[in-house]
C-alpha cells in the first residue's frame, strides 16, 4: 500500500513539473548552469595554467657566464672547478637546464696512441666538451657514430671525436685511442672509445669530464660556459643557484672579494637575458592567482544560489502542501513528493551541466566530484528545509494563512 | 505604492529570500565580469609587450670601404625612399630615426678594456709625458719608441691604463710611429722629454707594457697627408746604416707629428699659450670624459633590445610618456654604471655636442678564436669625440635603468658600444646628425690605387619601423608593391607563436563570463517565474476591485524596483569587497619583495581600478536590465482582460486540485 502511494506521489510529482514547465525548465537551466559554472571554473585554473606553460615554453632563455665586466663570453680562463657544478649536481641544478655547452681552452703537448702501441705526438690540441659542435664553431663539421648521441660528451666515460684523417689512416681498425698529457709527471696514458669524427685539423676533442678529470687533472681551465633552461619558468631557481658561484648581473660595480661555495673567488658574472618574458607572463600569472583566490568565493556563491533556488520554488506551494495535509497525505509523504520533485529536476539540470561540461572539454575535462557533490547536497538541503518548514505545521495555521 | 511596500514586509522570509537570491546572482556576476576585465587588461598588456620591427640593413645600399668589398646590393639613392615607404604604410604605428650626440661630463669617465679601434674609438686617445728611454725600427710599423711616463706631470690616459692590470706596468708605453722626420731620422730622442697624443692600441704582453700608435688625425688614410714612402738610394743605405730597410715613411714637414719636445713640463706649455697642445689636451680630455648619447622614441625598435641581445638588468626602461614628453631620464650601459660607479636614480650632468662621424672597418671572425678563422667585414661607424666644437646645451639626466648585453657590446650597424646612455628624443630639441658623413676607401682606378670618398647621409642601425603585431605579412606586401620587397628585416620577438596561446587564453576568460551572464539569466528566470505567479494574482485581485490598470502595474512594479535595489545594492557592496580583497591578495602575492613600483605594477594597479570599475556597473546594469524585463512582464500582465487573469488563475489551481 506504501509503496502505491509512493509511486503515486511520484507520478503526481512528474505531472506537477509538466504542469508548471516554464518553471520547471528555469529551475532545471539554473541547475545545470549552476553545475557547469562550478566545474568550468575548476577547469579554468587547469586551462589557464597549460596556456601559460605553453607560453613559458615559447621562451628560450640562455645562461651565458662572461667575465666581471661582462665583456668577454669566450676565453674566460675559469679554474676547471667550475665544473663541478654540473658534474656534481649542486644545489640540483641538472633539474633545471639543458644543453650544457662547456668547452676548455685549447690544449696542446699531447701524445696519442691507437692499440698498435706507436706512440705519436698530436700535432694539434686537445679540447674538452661537453656538446657536439656545429659547424660554424669551428668552421668544420662533426659527426657522431650511429651508436652514439650528443649526450656521450656530457658523461663521465672517456669518449672522444678524432680527425676523420687519423681514423682512415688506421684503416678504420681501432676505435679506441690513448692520449697522455705531457705537462703531467705522472705519464699516463688515458684511454677514450673514438665516438665520432670531423672533418678539421689535427685537434681532438674529448668529453669534458674524462679531459678534465683524467687527462688533465683539471690543470687546463674553461674556455666558455653556457647553458639553456629547460623551461623558462625557471629563471628565478637557476639565478639561486648561479648566485652561489657568480656575481649576480644586477649588482653595479660589484667586485666581490670573497669565496664562493666552491672556495674561489667571485670572478664570473652570469647573464640570464629574459627578453619580454616578465611582461608577457606575470600578467597571465597574476590573472591564474586571481581566478585562484577567486575560485572558492564563486564556488559558494553557486552552491548559496543553489540553496536558495531551490527554497524559494519550493517556499511558494504552501497552499498546494495545505490541500494535500487536509485530504489526508501524511508529513512524510508531502515532504517525499516535493523532495522528489527536486531531486529529479536538480538531477535532471547537474547531468546536462556536467554533460555540456564534458562536450566542451573532452578529454582534457577534469571533474571536481566533491564540489558537485556539495552544490547536490545544498540544494536539496534547501528544499528540505523549505518542505519540513512547511510540512511540520499544523494544516490548520496553513489554512488561516491562506485565508 | 504603500500597498506593495506593506505585502512587502507582511512576507518577511518571502523577500529576504528574494532579495538573497537577486543580491547573490548580482554579486556572482559582478565579480565575473570584474575578472574579465582584468583578464583582458591582462593579455592586452601581455600583447603590448611585444614589439614588431622591420629594419633595413642599410649596408646593403653602400659600397664598403674595405677594398676587396662587393658592390652593394641596392642602389643607396633608394635608402631614403625606402624608410619614407615604411613610414607611410598603414601597418606602421611609427618609425625611430635615432640620432647620435655625445655629452661631457668631467665626473664620467669613458669606458675602454683596450684600445681596439671599432670597439672603443676614441676613448682610448691619451697625452702621454714622459721621457725617451729606446727608438728602433720594427717590423710592423716603422719604429717604435718606449717611454718612461713622468707621472708629476700633465698625462691623460684612457681607463683601461688607469685601472691598473698587475701583470702590465703603467709606467711605461711602447709607441708606434709611421713617419721619420723629413731627413729620415728618427722623430725622437732618446733622453730627452716630450708630449706625446697617443692612441693607447693595447698591451704588449711581452714587454709587459701598454702599447700605442701616433695617431696623425684620427683617419687612417690621413696620415698618407703628413707624409710619404721613400726609397732609399744605395747611397743613403750606406750613409745610413741605422736604417735596415729599402723603404722608410717620412713626413712632409716635422710640424705635424703629434709629439713634441719638452724643455720643462707639460704644463708649463700648456701655460705658455701654445694654441696646438691646448687644444689637443682639451679635446682628448674631453673626449674621454664623454659618453655617447642616443636619443630614441622607442628603445625597443632597436634590433640588440628586440632580439633581447641587449636587456635592462637594473632599473626599468624609458616609458612611453617619457618619451612623449621628452623627460630628462635615460638608461646607461653597465660599464658605463660600473666605471663610474653610478646607479639607478643617480643623476648625470652632461654638456652636450654634436661629434663629427669616422667610418671604420670591422672584421668579424667566423669561427672560433682558437682555430683558424676567416672573416667578413662591416663598415662602423665610430664618432671623433671632442675637436673644439660648440656645446649645444647642457642636460641632467635622471638614471632610471641599466642594460647590458648577452656577449661583449660592440660598434656596428645592429650594436650599441659600450659608452652609449639612451635618451628619449625629445629630450634635447634640435636638428642633429644632418652632415653628411664621408667614408674614404681605396679603390683601383685606371689601374692605379687611390682614395675615393663616398658620402653617407645616414649611420647604419639607425633607423626602424615598428609594425602592428601580427601584420608583417601585410607590410612586406606593401613593401613588395612599391618595388621594395625583400629589403626589410622583421623581428617580432616571438609574437607570432605566442599570439594564439594568449588569444586561448582570453577564450577562457571570456567563457567563464559567458557561463556567469547565463547562470545569471538563468536565476532571473527562475525568480520572475516564482515572483510573478504571486503578482498575477495581486494584478487580478486589484483589477476586479476597480484599480486602474496604470495603478495596478506601478504598485506591482514598486515591489519589484525596491526588491532589485535592495538586492543590487546588497550584491554591489558584496561583489566590490570580495572582488577587492581578492585583487589585493593577487597584486600583493604577485610583486612580494619587489622593493620599487615597476611598470607593470603600476599597470597592474590601472588595471585593479578598471576592473573594480565594471563590477560596479555591471551590478547597475543587471539592476536596470532586471526591472525593465519585470517592467515588459507587468506591462503584459496588467494589459490583459481580468477574465483572463483570473481564468489563468483558476485553471492553474483546478490543475493542481486534479
Amino acid at each position: 500500500m506504501r509503496k502505491r502511494t509512493e509511486l503515486y506521489l511520484m507520478r503526481y510529482g512528474i505531472t506537477n513539473i509538466l504542469r508548471s514547465l516554464p518553471k520547471s525548465i528555469a529551475l532545471v537551466c539554473a541547475a545545470m548552469v549552476l553545475t557547469l559554472s562550478i566545474c568550468i571554473i575548476s577547469q579554468s585554473i587547469v586551462t589557464q595554467t597549460q596556456s601559460l606553460e605553453d607560453v613559458y615554453s615559447e621562451y628560450i632563455i640562455e645562461t651565458v657566464i662572461t667575465d666581471q665586466f661582462c665583456i668577454e663570453e669566450t676565453n674566460l680562463a675559469m679554474n676547471s672547478k667550475y665544473y663541478n657544478i654540473i658534474s656534481q649536481n649542486l644545489h640540483g641544478i641538472r633539474d633545471y637546464i639543458t644543453d650544457i655547452k662547456i668547452r676548455s681552452s685549447f690544449s696542446s703537448n699531447y701524445t696519442y696512441m691507437f692499440d698498435d702501441k706507436v706512440e705519436r705526438e698530436l700535432g694539434g690540441s686537445v679540447v674538452g666538451l661537453t656538446y657536439l659542435p656545429d659547424e660554424e664553431e669551428f668552421k668544420h663539421e662533426f659527426n657522431l657514430m650511429p651508436l652514439y648521441d650528443e649526450s656521450i660528451l656530457l658523461d663521465s666515460r672517456p669518449s672522444c671525436i678524432v680527425p676523420k684523417r687519423m681514423m682512415e689512416d688506421m684503416g678504420w681498425e681501432y676505435y679506441t685511442v690513448r692520449l697522455r698529457y705531457d705537462k703531467q709527471e705522472e705519464n699516463e696514458f688515458v684511454e677514450f672509445n673514438i665516438v665520432g669524427t670531423h672533418e678539421g685539423p689535427d685537434n681532438i676533442y674529448c668529453s669534458y669530464e674524462s679531459f678534465n678529470d683524467e687527462l688533465t687533472k683539471g690543470t687546463v681551465s674553461i674556455y666558455s660556459f653556457r647553458f639553456n633552461l629547460i623551461n623558462s619558468k625557471y629563471t628565478g631557481e637557476v639565478a639561486k643557484i648561479l648566485k652561489f658561484y657568480f656575481i649576480e648581473p644586477s649588482i653595479v660595480g660589484a667586485i666581490r672579494r670573497e669565496l664562493n661555495e666552491l672556495k674561489i673567488l667571485f670572478r664570473y658574472t652570469f647573464v640570464m637575458p629574459k627578453g619580454n618574458l616578465d611582461d608577457v607572463v606575470k600578467p597571465i600569472e597574476s590573472d591564474i592567482r586571481k581566478l585562484k583566490i577567486a575560485e572558492p568565493f564563486l564556488f559558494v556563491l553557486s552552491v548559496a544560489t543553489g540553496l536558495v533556488v531551490s527554497f524559494m520554488s519550493t517556499k511558494n506551494r504552501k497552499a498546494e502542501f495545505a490541500v494535500m495535509r487536509s485530504l489526508g497525505t501524511g508529513k512524510a509523504m508531502v515532504f517525499f513528493e516535493a523532495f522528489f520533485e527536486q531531486l529529479l529536476l536538480c538531477l535532471t539540470g547537474m547531468l546536462l551541466g556536467i554533460a555540456v561540461f564534458f562536450a566542451i572539454y573532452r578529454q582534457n575535462a577534469v571533474l571536481v566530484v566533491w564540489k558537485i557533490a556539495v552544490f547536490f547536497v545544498c540544494y536539496m538541503s534547501g528544499t528540505a528545509i523549505s518542505v519540513l518548514n512547511v510540512a511540520l505545521v499544523n494544516v490548520m495555521k496553513i489554512m488561516k494563512a491562506n485565508e | 505604492m504603500k500597498y506593495s511596500i506593506k505585502k512587502l514586509y507582511r512576507a518577511p522570509i518571502k523577500t529576504a529570500i528574494f532579495i538573497l537570491l537577486i543580491a547573490l546572482s548580482a554579486s556572482a556576476l559582478s565579480i565575473s565580469m570584474g575578472m574579465w576585465k582584468y583578464s583582458y587588461d591582462s593579455i592586452k598588456y601581455s600583447k603590448d609587450a611585444f614589439t614588431t620591427i622591420g629594419i633595413v640593413r642599410e649596408l646593403e645600399f653602400m659600397e664598403q670601404i674595405y677594398t676587396s668589398s662587393g658592390e652593394p646590393k641596392y642602389d643607396y639613392e633608394l635608402l631614403g625612399k625606402v624608410k619614407q615607404a615604411a613610414e607611410d604604410s598603414q601597418y606602421t604605428k611609427h618609425t625611430d630615426r635615432r640620432k647620435y650626440l655625445m655629452g661631457y661630463s668631467p665626473d664620467i669617465t669613458s669606458f675602454a678594456s683596450d684600445g681596439t679601434r671599432e670597439r672603443f674609438y676614441p676613448y682610448p686617445y691619451g697625452i702621454i709625458t714622459g721621457v725617451c728611454e729606446s727608438i728602433g725600427f720594427t717590423r710592423g710599423s716603422n719604429y717604435a719608441a718606449i717611454f718612461k711616463i713622468d707621472k708629476e706631470d700633465l698625462n691623460i690616459l684612457p681607463y683601461f691604463v688607469e685601472r691598473k692590470d698587475p701583470n702590465i706596468s703603467n709606467e711605461y708605453i711602447y709607441v708606434r710611429g709611421l713617419h721619420l722626420t723629413n731627413d729620415l731620422r728618427f722623430p725622437f730622442e732618446v733622453g730627452e722629454k716630450y708630449i706625446v697624443h697617443v692612441y693607447f692600441s693595447g698591451r704588449d704582453n711581452d714587454l709587459k707594457m701598454y702599447s700605442g700608435r701616433l695617431d696623425y688625425s684620427g683617419r687612417y688614410s690621413e696620415i698618407v697627408k703628413y707624409g710619404e714612402f721613400y726609397n732609399l738610394s744605395e747611397e743613403e743605405k750606406k750613409e745610413r746604416p741605422e736604417i735596415d730597410r729599402d723603404r722608410v715613411s717620412r713626413a712632409y714637414e716635422d710640424t705635424v707629428h703629434p709629439f713634441q719636445k719638452l724643455t720643462s713640463s707639460a704644463q708649463a706649455l700648456l701655460d705658455s699659450g701654445d694654441k696646438r697642445w691646448n687644444e689637443l689636451v682639451n679635446n682628448c680630455r674631453i673626449t674621454k670624459h664623454s659618453t655617447e648619447i642616443l636619443l630614441t622614441d622607442d628603445m625597443y625598435s632597436m634590433y640588440s633590445f628586440n632580439t633581447g641581445d641587449l636587456y635592462i638588468v637594473n632599473g626599468r626602461a624609458i616609458s612611453k610618456d617619457e618619451y612623449e614628453q621628452g623627460a630628462k631620464v635615460c638608461v646607461i650601459s653597465w660599464n658605463v654604471a660600473v666605471t663610474n660607479d653610478l646607479r639607478v636614480g643617480d643623476k648625470i650632468k652632461l654638456s652636450v655636442y654634436e661629434s663629427d662621424f669616422s667610418v671604420f672597418n670591422r672584421h668579424i671572425p667566423i669561427g672560433d678564436r682558437g682555430s683558424s678563422a676567416d672573416y667578413i667585414t662591416e663598415d662602423i661607424f665610430a664618432p671623433l669625440g671632442y675637436r673644439g666644437q660648440d656645446f649645444i646645451t647642457e642636460a641632467e639626466y635622471e638614471i632610471i635603468g641599466e642594460y647590458r648585453g648577452k656577449g661583449a657590446l660592440d660598434r656596428g650597424e645592429f650594436l650599441i658600444s659600450h659608452n652609449m646612455i639612451i635618451v628619449p628624443s625629445k629630450s634635447l630639441e634640435g636638428d642633429f646628425n644632418t652632415k653628411p658623413i664621408i667614408a674614404e676607401t681605396v679603390r683601383s682606378v685606371d689601374g692605379k690605387s687611390q682614395f675615393v670618398k663616398k658620402e653617407r647621409t645616414s649611420i647604419p642601425g639607425s633607423f626602424s619601423v615598428v609594425i602592428e603585431n601580427g601584420k608583417t605579412e601585410e607590410f612586406e606586401k606593401e613593401m613588395e608593391a612599391l618595388g621594395y620587397g625583400g629589403m626589410f628585416y622583421y623581428f617580432d620577438q616571438n609574437y607570432s607563436e605566442i599570439a594564439g596561446k594568449l588569444d586561448g587564453y582570453m577564450k577562457t576568460a571570456s567563457f567563464i563570463l559567458f557561463i556567469s551572464v547565463l547562470a545569471w539569466v538563468c536565476i532571473v528566470a527562475v525568480f520572475l517565474s516564482i515572483y510573478m505567479i504571486d503578482s498575477r494574482k495581486n494584478l487580478a485581485t486589484m483589477l476586479s476591485l476597480g484599480a486602474g490598470r496604470v495603478r495596478a502595474f506601478f504598485s506591482e512594479m514598486s515591489g519589484i524596483v525596491l526588491i532589485v535595489i535592495i538586492a543590487s545594492t546588497i550584491g554591489l557592496i558584496a561583489g566590490m569587497e570580495l572582488y577587492g580583497d581578492v585583487l589585493d591578495k593577487t597584486i600583493a602575492a604577485g610583486f612580494e619583495g619587489m622593493s620599487a613600483p615597476t611598470e607593470l605594477f603600476k599597470a597592474m594597479n590601472i588595471s585593479k581600478m578598471q576592473s573594480t570599475k565594471a563590477v560596479w556597473l555591471s551590478a547597475i546594469i543587471q539592476a536596470v536590465v532586471l526591472i525593465l524585463i519585470a517592467a515588459i512582464i507587468e506591462c503584459t500582465q496588467s494589459g490583459q482582460d481580468v477574465f483572463r487573469l483570473m481564468k489563468g488563475l483558476k485553471k492553474s489551481k483546478n490543475a493542481k486540485k486534479n
